[in-house]
């Protein structure tokens, strides 16, 4: 009888349980969830009992790079599971051949597994070019138009991780050499770099993860969670090639909130570092090592194979990599990296409580550092203070930290084989602070609250130059982003002030803990409000209470301030949820919230009327439609479609800009939404340094040289497909104020040496070329002014997260009508109103205002008599002075007013500033600051990471002194925060027959539209019969 | 026929071996474009993998083998078209022609038609395509030059929308007397 049911029973459940699957996906309830989630209908889905994964169906790339077939989503099995209930946090993980990808052809399930052994998904396809920019270099490295790639991801019962078999096959009729050129070769394709024919190259392979904004990156060694800077340091250790230079780590993982990722790759023969080991010397090398030549905007880099120095035809080569997925801390990834090895291990594991209350601490982070006291492994406490992990035998030490608490000393312990390792902490508590916040007008308003503390200076740490000193480099003393303890900014002055904790309330109160000590609690409410500052001692274990008033500085009468460009969780490289930037939005006195993250349609709305800021604060859908090398262009308003995963469908890969404006004006709610050129003079990621244009003409030329030759090459980057359908350009963002001007050589030159021509102190920079190196954003719009071509100059912050980061600065005011700046005296159509008839100021705190008469910025004003008068105003608090008004009329000669400001006024000024054209012209005022905004806004201490730092990483050994990026004169790129605000136009209109551009009109192409969709009865007659 | 012969034979094997818990649903993908005096429909439908499709397959199988593609065409026609309704402020339309083309999913297990159906698009206010099956059922429309479209509020056009029950586009009420001429795809993009 029981042999029978238990027969029946082995019937009924199919036989042997069946663990693992691939599938194509058919409705969204199989996706995954999260806030990086974008797998859908037609993608493929691989599953096991403990992790899903979303591979996407090929064809253009959806969100982060050029192509499809990358694997886009993958999470724990939830308990329940369901798209709802998913935790993805990663961008996207792709092999990477170089900077080949694969250009999949296909994406299918080659195992399904029905038999319960393996499913695997298989990506087949030819090789695209990650960046066009570096298209000689995939060609002379790579030439992937002769070979096969093929990505399998094969997934096991039971296992965390997914293995990745990479294949690379010759499709050609005779060998394939990698590198496929020598370096002459490569010279007379055009790489005509001094120095090439004296190096042996190499072609690394290996996997490019993107894993989200939310995961904070992990190596283990003497990086830690510091894996950016790290990457930095080891390039001037650089062995040289055929190395190609950066770090080397045992295995890279990360820690998030709830979902962690990692990755490995087994022993190999074909292992990318061991076979180039002198070339990374003073680096620990395993048989597991892998490369890291950058992590840059999300985007890494992991190289571990190197392929046979030839490949016949026909032949192949392969290597595995593992992809693991943890739990949400580093040790969850750790010790299935441990087990894969086969390698022995002992367990550590322990609890950690108040020390005076005696209560768990939940989500304290322990790291456990080798003897060379390097952060190993990164264990987190759970809801009852414990943690636990394995660690390989030897002898270790930990120390735990938390954001509100003083870290630990480092406490020594042992691992042994097989034995269990217990440790208890007492962690000393942390000091709790609530404060109220009220406006001038008593109501409880969204403010930032700050904790100033001031280090006492240290001895025998590095520097770093900040201004005219040297600072001590804060990453030394004040905080270990090694340990993954958060960065404190710095005064950047010399002052010794740093900025402990920030706080962006909704109404004015917190109730939080800190870590104890003496600080300055400083409130703040954008540029319209002064400073309040209070003297605090926080105890730990101690309460301190405080209620506290803002005061107003000055008013602006009808105008709001905005920001066109903030970014949030649903952007690949920010995970600061939605509610917290908008509360941050309305605590520095933004009124209007314009959401833009990176190529997903967002709304505010919804989180603003649950936050309660619906008085503070109005939300506009938008997007930065971000591609990875023609720039990036905000639109909105947009519609959101709630049935796209990323809020709405466009391509932009291999996509003329026309054709991009056209779509992101397809998908504004009345077909008439604003297209914004964001950070158009920023290499790499601004539309201006792409199409090359002359800040002279504001039109494309044809660059030369090593410019030329890391142009891109696509039919959509020609210059006759440079569209000016755009409505409006950043002058300023975020903090670059270096960005805003050409560049003009410093008085007296810095050391040399210098790229030729030799340049001249007090002159702009300019390349062999005679084109400026570093061309000003405001030099280019002036120009686009001189020609007619009226884009309304914006001021925003790109702020992707908020302390350090901080959204509103810069920010654009905008003028909705006298007496309507108040809550509910505006509508979104206003907002855009404003910006189509560019009533703006582009400011980072001070309020510049101008008329000629009762007209207003952005109007046009006939001339009488026998000239006009400006009449300039500017007001400011008084962290923000200002000291110096220029007046500019022309995008060419010296501007036409430009005096200094009584230092008495700096917070109050007004002037008229008269002028007597001969012809129609513009009229712009600019004031600038000299005093450190800080703490309102903090400085740019560390020079920011763009993508000239992979290319320059992976051209170490070249002589690349003649591309501005290489050159030793350049822009400064780490300073304090000065005031600045610059004016859109006023139009004099001389003759009374309308403006009249004062040089040749620029000519505006239409819009471009989206190429026609496929006619579907041309579909049909082409699908193939099926003969009877 | 051979094709046929060898889609069903391997739809049949794949179809028959061990189910172990799961099953591929039903797709049916609905491209709507909306000329000036027309809508041509371009439907593709698979069957769900297991019984549906083995209904499908044992219907074919029950016709004699000289019929056996008309009748593979004509079932999976109207499985593709059966839950689908076209009508114009709430009059029904009834198609003007029916092609319909029919094969083998690239991964061989299931049947797939793909079919194109017009109909004549008479003046009135609002174009209702509604499924009884909104689960299984994608949209995607486009406008070929018709001016009959109201394009201010439309949904974007060639994009999918899935879960819907109702796919509605507002129209110019008058109609208009000219068909649209179709044109060819973008061009390809190529490496230097």
């Amino acid at each position: 009888m029981t042999l029978a049911l238990l027969a029946v029973l082995a019937a009924c459940s199919g036989g042997k349980p069946v663990q693992v699957r691939a599938q194509v996906i058919g409705s969204l309830e199989e996706t995954i969830g999260g806030p990086h989630a974008i797998g859908t209908i037609g993608d493929l889905l691989l599953e096991n009992d403990k992790v899903r994964l979303i591979i996407a169906q090929p064809g253009t790339g959806r969100v982060n790079t050029s192509y499809g077939g990358s694997l886009v989503d993958a999470d724990l099995v939830r308990v329940g599971g369901g798209s709802a209930r998913g935790n993805d946090e990663l961008a996207e993980l792709l092999p990477g051949f170089a900077f080949t990808v694969i250009d999949p052809t296909s994406v299918v399930v080659t195992h399904d597994g029905s038999q319960g052994d393996y499913a695997e998904v298989t990506v087949t396809g030819g090789g695209g070019d990650l960046l066009q920019m570096v298209y000689l270099l995939n060609t002379g490295l790579v030439y992937p138009e002769t070979l096969q790639f093929k990505n399998a991801y094969r997934l096991y019962p039971g296992k965390q991780y997914v293995e990745i078999e990479t294949t690379v096959i010759n499709t050609g009729n005779g060998a394939h050499p990698f590198p496929y050129l020598d370096p002459t070769q490569l010279k007379d394709l055009g790489f005509d770099v001094p120095g090439i024919e004296n190096i042996q190259l190499s072609v690394p392979m290996g996997q490019l993860p993107l894993l989200g904004g939310e995961q904070n990156l992990f190596a283990p060694g003497r990086a830690g969670f510091n894996v950016q800077y790290a990457i930095e340091d080891t390039y001037p250790l650089a062995g040289g090639f055929p190395a190609f230079p950066g770090m080397v780590t045992d295995f890279l993982a990360s820690r998030g909130k709830g979902v962690s990722y990692g990755l490995t790759m087994p022993k190999s023969d074909v292992n990318y570092v061991n076979k180039f080991a002198s070339g990374y010397p003073g680096q620990t090398i395993t048989p597991y090592s892998m490369l890291m030549p950058f992590t840059y905007a999300g985007v890494s880099a992991v190289y571990m194979a190197n392929p046979p120095s030839m490949l016949a035809p026909g032949a192949q080569f392969s290597f595995k990599s593992d992809f693991v997925i943890g739990k949400g801390d580093v040790a969850s990834v750790a010790d299935v990296i441990y087990d894969l090895r086969g390698q022995e291990t002992g367990t550590f594991g322990g609890r950690v409580v108040d020390s005076h209350s005696g209560a768990p601490v939940t989500n304290a982070s322990v790291i456990v550092l080798d003897a060379m006291d390097h952060p190993v492994d990164q264990l987190e406490t759970d809801t009852t203070g414990q943690f636990l992990g394995h660690l390989p035998p030897g002898n270790y030490s930990y120390r735990v930290l938390a954001d509100d608490r003083l870290t630990t000393a480092p406490i020594a312990f042992a691992i042994t084989a097989n034995q269990q390792t217990g440790v208890f902490v007492a962690f000393e508590p942390p000091a709790s602070i609530s404060i109220a916040v009220l406006d001038e007008q008593s109501r409880a308003a969204p403010v930032k609250i700050q904790l100033i503390g001031s280090y006492a200076t240290p001895s025998g740490v590095p520097t770093l130059p900040c201004q005219d000193k040297q600072c001590p480099d804060p990453r030394d003393f004040l905080y270990s982003l090694a340990l993954g303890e958060r960065k404190r900014p710095t005064a950047f002055d010399g002052s010794m002030r740093f900025v402990e904790n920030a706080w962006w309330t909704k109404d004015g109160r917190l109730s939080a803990n800190v870590r104890p000590g003496k600080y300055d609690l400083v409130i703040t409410r954008g540029p319209e409000y002064e400073i309040t500052t209070v003297p605090v001692d926080l105890q730990p274990g101690q309460f301190v209470a405080q209620e506290l008033r803002l005061t107003r500085a000055y008013s602006s009468d009808g105008w709001i301030a905005g920001d066109f460009h903030i970014h949030a969780q649903p952007s690949t490289d920010s995970g600061l949820p939605i509610d917290e930037r908008v509360i941050s939005c309305a605590a520095e006195g933004l009124e209007v919230a314009t959401a833009t993250d990176h190529n997903y349609i967002t709304d505010y709305a919804p989180v603003i009327a649950s936050s309660g800021l619906d008085p503070w604060l109005l939300g506009i859908p938008g997007m930065e439609l971000t591609t990875f090398e023609m720039g990036h262009f905000n639109a909105y308003p947009l519609k959101v479609d709630a049935g796209s995963t990323r809020g709405g469908e466009f391509t932009w890969a291999g996509r003329t800009p026309g054709d991009i404006f056209g779509q992101l004006r397809a998908l504004s709610t009345d077909g008439q939404g604003i297209v914004q050129v964001n950070h158009p003079r920023q290499a790499v990621l601004g539309y201006f340094a792409q199409f090359f244009i002359d800040a002279a003409t504001a039109e494309p030329y044809t660059p030369t040289g090593l410019l030329g030759i890391f142009a891109p090459y696509g039919n959509e980057f020609k210059p006759d497909k440079y569209s000016q359908d755009y409505d409006a350009v950043e002058l300023l963002t975020g903090r670059r104020l270096e960005d805003v001007h050409t560049f003009i050589a410093p008085t007296p030159l810095p050391p040399g040496p210098f790229p030729d021509p030799q340049p001249v102190a007090g002159q702009v920079v300019v390349g062999k070329d005679g084109h400026p190196s570093f061309p000003g954003v405001v030099e280019t719009w002036m120009t686009m002014l001189d020609r007619g071509r009226v884009a309304t100059g914006m001021g925003t912050s790109d702020s992707h997260h908020t302390l350090g980061d901080e959204p509103g600065y810069a920010r654009t005011l905008l003028f909705v009508g006298s007496g309507r700046d108040v809550p509910g005296g505006y509508a979104r159509a206003d907002v855009i109103d404003a910006i189509k008839k560019h009533h703006a100021i582009v400011t980072n705190a001070p309020f510049l205002d101008m008329h000629v008469g009762t007209a207003m910025i952005g109007d046009t004003v006939k001339m009488t008599g026998g000239g006009v008068d400006v009449a300039i105003s500017v007001k400011a608090p008084s962290w923000a002075k200002v000291t110096r008004l220029v007046v500019y009329t022309s995008s060419t000669g010296a501007p036409a007013y430009d005096q200094p400001i009584p230092a008495t006024m700096g917070t109050s000024y007004a002037t008229t500033v008269h002028l007597t054209p001969t012809a129609d012209e513009w009229v712009v005022a600019e004031v600038y600051g000299t005093d450190n905004m800080f703490p309102v806004l903090t400085p740019t201490e560390f020079p920011p990471l763009d993508a000239t730092v992979i290319i320059k990483a992976l051209s170490s050994g070249l002589d690349l002194s003649s591309l501005p990026i290489a050159s030793n004169l350049k822009p400064e790129r780490t300073h304090y925060s000065r005031p600045y605000a610059i004016t859109n136009p006023i139009w004099i209109d001389t003759d009374g027959n309308g403006f009249t551009p004062p040089k040749p009109a620029l000519k505006r192409t239409t819009i471009t539209k989206s190429p026609p969709l496929p006619d579907v009865r041309a579909q049909f007659d082409s699908l193939p019969e099926i003969t009877p | 026929m051979r094709g046929v012969a060898l889609a069903i034979a391997v739809a049949t094997a794949l179809a028959a071996g061990p189910a172990w818990g799961h099953s591929f649903p039903a797709v049916r993908t609905v491209v709507v474009q909306v000329e000036g005096c027309e809508v041509a429909v371009l439907v593709g439908y698979r069957p769900g993998t297991g019984e549906a499709t083995d209904t499908v397959l044992a219907r074919v199988a029950s016709q004699p083998k000289s019929k056996g593609r008309d009748a593979l065409e004509s079932i999976l026609t109207g499985a593709a078209l059966a839950s689908l309704t076209f009508s114009v402020d709430g009059r029904r339309l009834v198609p003007t022609s029916v092609r319909a083309k029919v094969g083998v999913e690239p991964t061989g297990v299931r049947p797939m038609v793909v079919v194109l159906v017009t109909y004549e698009l008479p003046p009135g206010h609002k174009l209702a395509i509604t499924t009884a099956d909104p689960r299984t059922t994608r949209f995607s429309w486009s406008d070929r030059a018709s001016h009959r479209v109201d394009l201010v509020g439309a949904p974007t056009q060639g994009q999918w929308y899935d879960g819907v029950a109702s796919f509605l586009l507002s129209l110019s009420p008058k109609g208009d007397s000219t068909c649209a001429a179709p044109s060819s795809s973008p061009p390809s993009r190529s490496r230097p």
